[in-house]
């Protein structure tokens, strides 16, 4: 935590201009419970914040927020319907953020689509062809030049890469993105994928050691992102090793011991790099407050709040640029987004949403390498400890 | 049409009993009645969802009742067959024929197919390590998924899956529900009339002992096949349903818990019912929704249900829900509450020691039931037969006959090689030295063969499956004899029907000659040990065998039983049975057979009509050297 | 020869959980489906020794052998003993359920979030005839090769132990004589219990403390558990270092997404040709 912040300062909450509107409704429907629990609890408390801070400056368009969130145990029948049953209910969602990973997101797609309800995903892990479907998380291509652009910066002589990579949905998603990247670069590289539930990567690590790279990519979110750097360091292998989105959402230092993390870094977006919080943006010393209002004591990488609090941000944005809470009228100025004099969201690039990409693009030069240690789920510079 | 006929009818219809026939069959149509119109009284889509979804899990867990809870088979690859049958009907829809008609066609192919391949293991291993190599199916579907994503979609699932069309006509939500509750009355009413038929009859002997089985003459290898075919198709039917209602796929949707899900459906619903497998697929299906809804208390939530529910629901909810009917049905007025069975069975004497006149009817009767072959003249020949067990040589070149019309005994202490010669001659072990021949014919050394040929057999601890009705046992000796395939008994054909009313009619008969009629309606299990021994001759007799033989027939007979006994085993030899007995009771032998042959360390060491072998030194001093506790030779009981 | 010793560490933990089954099976004829989360459960007791109350190696080993003891007799007193005398498999559901449960209390008290448990000697990494190994994992292979004779040893010589095997070979003649078949099934989930517990300290810095780690290794060791054969605490052993060397083999040769379809295809040969598993006794009932 941030020494001597005072939340008290800012008061946020219920009170402000009361809107006697029918509720806005935010539905979160998300694995809450198993390995994926702490991420998806994040991203609940700073969507949660956002909507008190909305609620405060007088709600969407005079709505009240109202957020509600469901478990669906991450399994993709569970999740369609929880959204069938809301979908038929009397308090049916303005906004709902659909699921943990793409598996359930694909599952609830159709109804979403079909009901003309506003969705927000989480997963990032792909691209849906849905006029209500809209996604923060960064767009993986971009994630992906990015990536091989920070490698071609700090390594110049790297000319083989070695990808260690979980071969779950979004594991598969981000090699595919990181494939054309890196050919694209003229670079070679070369990948093993494993289970996300294994136990220990030795072998696949082994395999990598023997095509010799010159930069290895490790990416794994939870135990299996420990146990690659840990297995790594068990082979006495010195390779510079970069942990990528999913990689650098594990607090490594907590996870593996300090002589593990040598050569090891993370990349990250540029404002979820360190600074204190006074020298940060109005915006987000507002998040930041707001989200510790929550409970949030900041145990995850922050990329996973500010995504969060900036999805409800931006519609609050569009709504009021539309004037409307239809979901067709949101869609389409969230499309067309106009940047307001004072910002509300954090993260949020300049090259917004277009008709043809509901996925933000953030640019291959917001991101940077970063130091595998951190502080307050930000990533500290590259180097330091 | 008399009164009595038609209060009779309508307590038929109206029964709340199961007895062999199932319910009366105004209750299920009711429950038809209503499910058919479900899809079309304005549900939302919510329901309309969860209807379908209990229905897709009713469908998964009826087949693994049908293997597990009937057959006892604990080959569980059902999840990976509903998975399989999923993706299957998936990539056809969407990028061949979009024809619901067209998958659950494919679909069910598919299931035979990977039902007898996941069963495969079952006909050499059984037990856990069945129940292993099965759960762990599971376990490489999402592996089998990326090995070929262009046609699964990978790890990200299988999306935008087309509502079907049926015949060419577009389906609408409700429609597609519609469809489903169809395909599910058309399964259930298959699965019951399969298990109430005599096929089912014989999974339930399967589940108690294949060497039951098999010594009636069925294949082993070929109803296990069965029970697995039977046991898939409901799951590759569930898997279409599944794609088409979801409109989505993924590895994640063929969980472990899935695989849990289903046997715990099985499980509370009662394993061994028909309508258990509906309730407990349904209530499944809701727990595993709700159970998320305690969001980080859902797996808490979860395991404390799978806890109580398979502690209270031991006997299975079905099992419970009988019980009930059984009370509320005794309260009804008569007219309604009663059976077309007790009709009759009310001419069935008071169970007691039946007369010499009964038994012999119930003997000839049910030899003469069939072609006539009384007056034919039989022997078989154990010829040097020799066999060993782990170096050890349990039977060591012997050499015996035995001849039609006559009563064979074997004796000998125990671990002399009596059951192990008597298993060589039923097939069930294979010589290693020697045969047996039957009329200079070789007996195959394989038990349902040697059944076949004519040889019947009880054992040393009767074996009488559990959940069966003790008519039903006896009748279940008939199942080779008189085969009805699997379509005709689904269909109810007039054959069906002609072989289930004399299978009723010969056991009852003979049960009652065995005055044994009073426990023809009651579960054979849970009879006293004398008449399950009793009832095991009567299953043997049946079958109107050709060579009789009996391990220990006597064990545990009181007076009047041993007098029922031996009448039986002289009628038999009347009738011209090859009767071969292995007994302890040295005064039933002394007073029964014809010809008595004494086995001693795996060998004949004496062998001729009962006053010689009551007098042979050598045969005293086996019983005086083996018996430490007494010095004569025992007439009663020996453990 | 790093991947053969990442083998035999691995193979170890599935050797460990299929010891568990093994002994729970023998003297009660139960699979017990929890003995994975048992395993869990001793890491995170291993964790809260080292690292929340700050306690010696020793006093967390006794700690958690203590605590997974107590939770394997609830375990048996509350999903188990209600069962006795019924035919109906339910313990394939109650032991799930005991698993749910307690996977579902570990998440609840600790999180979700892997907790690193440092192993309490040295962690510099050694060479053993070329191949590389943490200490920790050396330890634990060696632990779980002495506990298996031991406890093979147990039941060969021990009146109790022989008691067990009787259980394990005929329930109904081994009560005849008088062996107290109930209190065998209290001591076998006991010995699940403790045997998950004794190990916690070792497993826990390889993976973490980690809630769901029941889920996959549970499943993986049932192949070892088969391969080795029912009733055979050897076979057990052996079977689970041959599952895990098989794993890391066909992972460093042939390719991860492979592993899986491999174990079944060598599980399915094994058991066509000696239907009893490696060591498994045959069970077939004289008529």
């Amino acid at each position: 935590m941030v020494a001597g912040m005072t939340l008290t300062a800012v008061s946020l909450g219920t009170a402000g201009a009361s809107a006697s509107n029918s509720p806005f409704n935010v539905l979160m429907i998300a694995g809450t419970t198993g390995p994926v629990a702490p991420p998806t609890q994040a991203e609940i408390q700073a969507t949660k914040a956002a909507a008190s801070v909305i609620n405060h400056e007088g709600g969407i368009d005079g709505h009240k927020i109202a957020v509600k969130e469901v478990n669906d145990n991450l399994d993709p029948t569970t999740a369609l319907s929880e959204l069938q049953q809301a979908e038929s209910g009397s308090a049916k969602p303005n906004l709902v953020f659909a699921g943990t990973t793409s598996n359930e997101t694909l599952a609830m797609l159709p109804t979403l689509t079909r009901d003309k309800t506003l969705s927000m995903e989480l997963a990032g892990s792909g691209v849906f062809d849905s006029p209500y479907q809209f996604a923060l998380p960064n767009y993986l291509p971009n994630q992906a030049t990015a990536l091989v652009n920070a490698i071609k910066k700090q390594y110049p002589n790297a000319k083989k890469i070695g990808i260690a990579i979980t071969n779950d949905a979004f594991g598969t998603s981000l090699l595919q993105s990181y494939e054309p990247a890196i050919t694209k670069a003229g670079l070679t590289y070369v990948v093993q994928t494993f289970s996300d539930t294994a136990t220990d990567v030795t072998p696949e690590l082994q395999t990598l050691q023997a095509a010799n790279p010159d930069v290895l990519i490790a990416s794994g979110y939870g135990a299996i992102g420990g146990y690659i750097i840990q297995d790594r360091a068990n082979l006495g292998w010195t390779v510079p090793t970069i942990g990528d989105g999913a990689e650098s959402s594990n607090d490594l230092p907590a996870m593996v011991p300090a002589s593990a993390l040598d050569g090891v870094s993370l990349i990250a977006q540029a404002p979820s790099v360190y600074k204190p919080l006074s020298q940060e943006s109005k915006a987000f010393q507002t998040f930041w407050k707001a989200t510790a209002l929550q409970g949030s004591k900041f145990t995850q990488s922050i990329v996973l709040y500010t995504l969060s609090y900036d999805d409800l941000m931006l519609v609050y944005l569009a709504a009021k640029q539309a004037h409307s809470t239809s979901s067709t009228a949101i869609a389409n100025a969230l499309e067309h987004l106009k940047q307001p004099k004072v910002k509300p969201y954090v993260t949020w690039s300049t090259e917004g949403f277009t008709p043809k990409l509901h996925v933000e693009q953030a640019p291959a030069t917001d991101y940077v390498l970063a130091s595998a240690y951190t502080k307050d789920g930000m990533a500290l510079p590259f180097g330091s400890k | 049409m008399s009164t009595t006929r038609g209060t009779q009818l309508l307590g038929r219809a109206f029964s709340l009993r199961d007895g062999e026939s199932g319910y009366g069959f105004v209750w299920p149509l009711l429950g038809v009645i209503g499910l058919v119109l479900l899809p079309f009284i304005g549900l939302n889509i919510f329901w309309q969802t969860q209807l379908d979804l209990m229905i897709v899990y009713a469908l998964i867990v009826s087949g693994v009742n049908l293997t597990f809870g009937f057959a006892g088979e604990l080959a569980l690859g059902q999840v990976a067959i509903f998975a399989v049958s999923a993706y299957l009907s998936a990539y056809l829809m969407t990028h061949a024929i979009n024809d619901v008609v067209v998958a659950l066609l494919a679909a069910i192919v598919a299931a035979i197919i990977i039902g007898l391949f996941t069963g495969l293991p079952g006909l050499r291993i059984g037990g856990w390590a069945l129940a292993m190599t099965s759960f762990f199916l599971v376990i490489l579907i999402p592996d089998v998924v990326q090995m070929i994503p262009n046609i699964t979609g990978g790890t990200q699932g299988f999306d935008a899956i087309p509502l079907p069309e049926a015949f060419g006509i577009d389906l609408t939500v409700s429609e597609m529900s519609f469809i489903a509750v169809v395909i599910f009355l058309l399964w259930f009413a298959f699965f019951r009339n399969f298990v109430l038929s005599r096929h089912g009859r014989a999974l339930k002997t399967l589940r108690e002992s294949p060497h039951l089985t098999s010594s009636l003459g069925i294949s082993v290898l070929r109803l296990k096949l069965l029970a697995y075919v039977a046991g898939a198709v409901p799951a590759g039917l569930a898997g279409v349903l599944f794609a088409a209602v979801e409109g989505y796929i993924g590895p994640t949707t063929f969980s472990f818990t899935l695989v849990i899900g289903m046997i715990a459906g099985s499980i509370i619903g009662g394993a061994d019912s028909i309508y258990g497998a509906a309730i407990g697929g349904a209530l499944l299906e809701y727990i595993n929704f709700r159970s998320a809804a305690f969001a980080q208390y859902s797996l808490v939530v979860y395991g404390v249900i799978l806890v109580l529910g398979g502690i209270l629901t031991a006997k299975g909810l079905a099992g419970i829900a009988r019980g009930g009917v059984r009370r509320t049905a005794n309260l009804l007025p008569s007219a309604l509450s009663n059976e077309s069975i007790s009709v009759e069975v009310a001419a069935v004497p008071p169970s007691g020691a039946p007369s010499r006149q009964l038994i012999d009817r119930a003997v000839g009767d049910a030899l003469a039931s069939g072609d006539d072959t009384t007056g034919v003249e039989h022997h078989l020949e154990i010829q040097g037969v020799t066999k060993e067990f782990g170096g050890v040589r349990a039977l060591n070149d012997v050499t015996l006959s035995a001849r039609s019309g006559e009563i064979t005994a074997i004796i000998g202490p125990n671990g002399s090689g009596k059951t192990t010669l008597l298993n060589v001659i039923a097939g069930v072990y294979r010589a290693d030295g020697g045969g047996v021949s039957l009329d200079d014919e070789r007996l195959p050394s394989r038990s349902h063969r040697c059944a076949r040929r004519g040889v019947a057999r009880t054992f040393q601890t009767p074996i009488i499956p559990r959940g069966m009705l003790a008519w039903e046992v006896v009748a279940a000796g008939r199942y080779e004899s008189e085969y009805v395939s699997v379509l005709q008994s689904v269909l109810r054909s007039p054959r069906f029907r002609r072989v289930r009313r004399d299978d009723r009619k010969l056991a009852i008969e003979l049960l009652t000659n065995l005055g044994l009629g009073s426990y023809a309606f009651s579960p054979a299990d849970a009879m006293p040990l004398p008449h399950r021994r009793i009832l095991e001759v009567a299953r043997a007799i049946i079958r109107r065998p050709v060579v009789m033989l009996l391990d220990e027939p006597a064990a545990g007979l009181d007076e009047g039983d041993l007098v029922t006994l031996a009448e039986v085993l002289r009628r038999l030899r009347e009738e011209g049975v090859t009767v071969v007995i292995v007994e302890h009771n040295f005064g039933l032998v002394v007073e029964l057979a014809d010809t008595i042959h004494v086995l001693n360390l795996g060998e004949v060491v004496a062998s001729g009509p009962p006053t010689d072998i009551q007098h042979d030194p050598v045969v005293a001093s086996i019983y005086l050297g083996n018996e430490s506790s007494g010095a004569v030779i025992p007439t009663g009981e020996a453990s | 020869m790093t991947t053969l010793l990442s083998g035999l560490s691995v193979g170890a933990l599935f050797a460990l959980v299929a010891i568990g089954y093994q002994v729970v099976f023998i003297s009660s004829g139960i699979f017990n489906f929890a003995q994975a989360t048992l395993v869990t459960l001793g890491t995170f007791l291993a964790y809260v020794g080292v690292v929340t109350l700050h306690l010696n190696p020793i006093l967390t080993i006794l700690m958690a052998t203590a605590g997974c003891t107590i939770v394997g007799l609830i375990e048996e007193r509350v999903a188990i003993r209600p069962l006795s005398g019924k035919i109906s498999r339910a313990e394939l559901v109650t032991t799930v359920g005991a698993a749910a449960l307690i996977e579902g209390v570990i998440t609840l008290i600790w999180g979700s979030t892997p907790l690193e448990v440092p192993f309490f000697g040295s962690t510099s990494v050694l060479t053993i005839f070329g191949g590389r190994i943490v200490p920790d994992s050396l330890i634990l292979i060696i632990f779980v090769i002495v506990l298996s004779i031991a406890l093979h040893v147990w039941y060969k010589y021990s009146i109790s132990g022989l008691a067990s095997i009787a259980v394990a070979e005929d329930r109904v003649a081994a009560r005849l004589r008088g062996i107290n078949v109930g209190r065998r099934s209290i001591i076998a989930f006991a010995m699940g219990g403790a045997i998950a517990g004794v190990a916690g300290i070792l497993v826990a810095p390889q993976t973490y403390a980690v809630s769901n780690l029941g889920d996959t290794v549970g499943l993986t060791a049932f192949i070892a558990f088969a391969l080795g054969g029912s009733g055979s605490l050897l076979g057990a052993t052996i079977g689970g270092f041959a599952v895990g060397i098989i794993e890391q083999e066909v992972a460093r040769y042939v390719g991860s997404l492979y592993v899986n379809s491999t174990l079944y295809v060598v599980l399915l040969i094994i058991l066509f040709v000696m239907p009893n598993g490696l060591f498994g006794r045959s069970t077939a009932r004289a008529l």
